[in-house]
């Protein structure tokens, strides 16, 4: 079966400086990494800062040129597109941003940010686009009052379903996830991760899930791609992958989580 | 002084600012060498009372009670006196070290004033004790990196030298706000345990506000629960993760998930709070399983049990 999204060979280069008199001196921030997505599941990338997570999401996201690669969804190129391809592709695959606080124009209405892209790429008569925001705002767990209010009226928590709300809007097939839950306060961040996997369900969704808490990983992904300098170093079924991880980035990362429980402290800790 | 009297003592700490109650009636002790961890989402009040001990609070907000370091009393102290007791007597770690550190002098600049600010010594001895103290936060080539600017380094690094900045004039009582949140795990772990180690080499006690429960159990001694500016629970870490009493903190160790186990992930329904005027009743009770009647018809009183205190009253009267 075609995944839904493979992603083939992906090169992405910064230029990070200039010797003096020389040659620009370049980064590489995705360093050739390929994997499939199954279609409506969960795939976890995670990895620490400047692995390169967040910069292949905007890639697969359209949002950023790759330099060599390809990303293919249900099987044709989503890379070097023309315009109006462009605005397709990006319309089929959304993100969804770790701050709602920074990701939302202060200064536009709830109903505004929502429906957004609806004006883009659906042109609905004035009344029909009242009721497909409203629509889209309960969906997400929000009143339809919602709309006419301004994004600082709102928790974080309710903020990052705007942000969803938003994704939604152009009827994507898959979201991309930057960290979705983790500028979240903890009590909040499973009410957003169950509305995500409810919306899974109902609208079909495959994710692509970036994160670096391991363990909200293993509950939320059916797969999961640990990422270091640029590279997949390992990838599997997150539980499997996490009871038996084979490469020493992954046990290192893994040793580093703090444990919620006072009686399982680090036996080298100096709080031990 | 004698070894029972708290290092620090808070004391019916009720602070507002403007319209917003945003600590009330708070009560707890610091003692000397422990770590006590101070857990609570956004705006359960953590950071105002960190703020609050150091003075760091704006002019308006409206500030009762007592805070006592060693027997001196905090509230109300001359700004002079309070510049001496930060760096001094309490230093201060804060999240963001980008923030923290001025972006146009250098590392070893801004140790030797802060030094300097604290202890009558020539700015050779300065640079020569701010060199040993990065050596002791693990910076590599510390001599040369006095010379270099906090962009220069990473973020962990930089979060090294705040440490080693709080640490400078040898303070009793180390506040760290979040000092880990914005760093990756595996440099976290690196910063917690130096933390640790330097703190329990000098003898210095830790308030440690975060909101990660992971961390909390990992290195404090003692928890103390905030929600919606009141301290709902207050244990040692063993009992409070064994045996929360609160609701919130029940709820709110249910809400983490943890790795490699089939351990519950649920959320708490509802928002964070926000309280405005004054708290009329249990701050928790809109979001609260248990709730009754009796939980909004005043503040819930303390119940105690050994050490292990908390403020829910059906849980209370069950205990009665």
């Amino acid at each position: 079966m075609t995944p839904k999204l493979r992603v083939q060979g992906l090169l992405k280069t910064f230029q990070s400086g200039r010797a003096l008199l020389g040659t620009a001196q370049r980064s590489v921030a995705v360093d050739g990494i390929s994997f499939d997505v199954a279609a409506g599941s969960s795939f976890g990338l995670v990895g620490e800062s400047g692995s390169g997570k967040s910069t292949t999401a905007r890639i697969m996201a359209n949002l950023l040129d790759a330099d060599e690669g390809s990303v293919q969804l249900d099987g044709r190129e989503m890379l070097s597109l023309g315009r109006r391809d462009l605005l397709s592709a990006r319309r089929r695959v959304q993100m969804v941003f770790q701050d709602p606080f920074a990701s939302l124009n202060p200064r536009w209405k709830v109903g505004n940010l929502v429906g957004e892209g609806l004006r883009i790429h659906h042109h609905l008569g004035r009344e029909a686009h009242r009721a497909r925001v409203n629509e889209l705002l309960e969906m997400c767990g929000l009143p339809a009052s919602a709309a006419s209010r301004f994004p600082h009226e709102f928790s974080g928590g309710q903020r990052q379903r705007i942000g969803i709300a938003r994704a939604l809007a152009v009827e994507p097939e898959v979201l991309i996830l930057d960290e979705p839950v983790s500028a979240l306060d903890v009590s909040i961040q499973a009410q957003i991760l169950t509305l995500l996997s409810r919306l899974q369900t109902e609208l079909g969704l495959t994710f692509v899930f970036i994160a670096h808490d391991l363990a909200i990983v293993e509950r939320f992904c059916d797969h999961v791609a640990v990422m270091q300098d640029g590279r997949i170093v390992e990838q599997g079924v997150p539980a499997e992958l996490y009871r038996d991880p084979q490469h020493d980035y992954t046990r290192t990362l893994l040793g580093a989580i703090p444990i919620p429980d006072p009686r399982r402290r680090d036996n080298n800790s100096p709080r031990r | 002084m004698d070894r029972h009297t708290p290092l620090l003592q808070v004391r019916d700490l009720t602070v507002r600012l403007g319209p917003v109650a945003a600590v009330s009636g708070l009560s707890f002790d610091v003692h000397r060498g422990e770590f006590l961890g101070i857990v609570g989402e956004s705006g359960s009040g953590k950071s105002v009372t960190a703020k609050a001990i150091l003075g760091l609070l704006p002019k308006s907000a409206e500030i009762r009670g007592s805070v006592q370091l060693e027997g001196e009393e905090l509230l109300g102290a001359s700004s002079e006196t309070m510049r001496r007791v930060r760096g001094d007597r309490i230093g201060l770690v804060f999240q963001d070290a980008l923030a923290a550190l001025d972006p146009v002098y250098t590392i070893g600049d801004q140790l030797v004033e802060a030094l300097q600010a604290h202890a009558d010594v020539s700015k050779r001895t300065a640079r020569k004790r701010a060199a040993d103290l990065l050596g002791e936060v693990g910076i590599p080539k510390p001599v040369e990196r006095l010379d270099s600017y906090p962009h220069q380094l990473s973020g962990g690094q930089r979060q090294r030298i705040i440490i080693a900045a709080a640490l400078i004039a040898e303070p009793d009582l180390i506040i760290a706000d979040e000092p880990t949140t914005a760093l990756d795990v595996t440099v976290q772990k690196q910063v917690l345990d130096l933390l640790a180690e330097v703190c329990q080499r000098r003898e210095a006690a830790v308030m440690l506000v975060t909101h990660d429960l992971g961390v909390v159990a990992q290195t404090c001694d003692r928890v103390a629960t905030f929600y919606g500016g009141l301290l709902v629970e207050e244990a040692d870490v063993f009992s409070l993760f064994d045996n929360p009493r609160h609701p919130y903190t029940r709820a709110l160790l249910r809400s983490v998930p943890r790795l490699g186990e089939d351990s519950p992930f649920e959320a708490i329904p509802g928002s964070p709070a926000q309280i405005y005027i004054s708290l009329t009743g249990c701050p928790f009770a809109p979001r609260c399983e248990l709730a009754e009647a009796v939980c909004t018809a005043g503040v819930p009183p303390e119940f105690w049990e050994g050490t292990h205190r908390h403020r829910c009253i059906v849980e209370g009267r069950e205990q009665a």
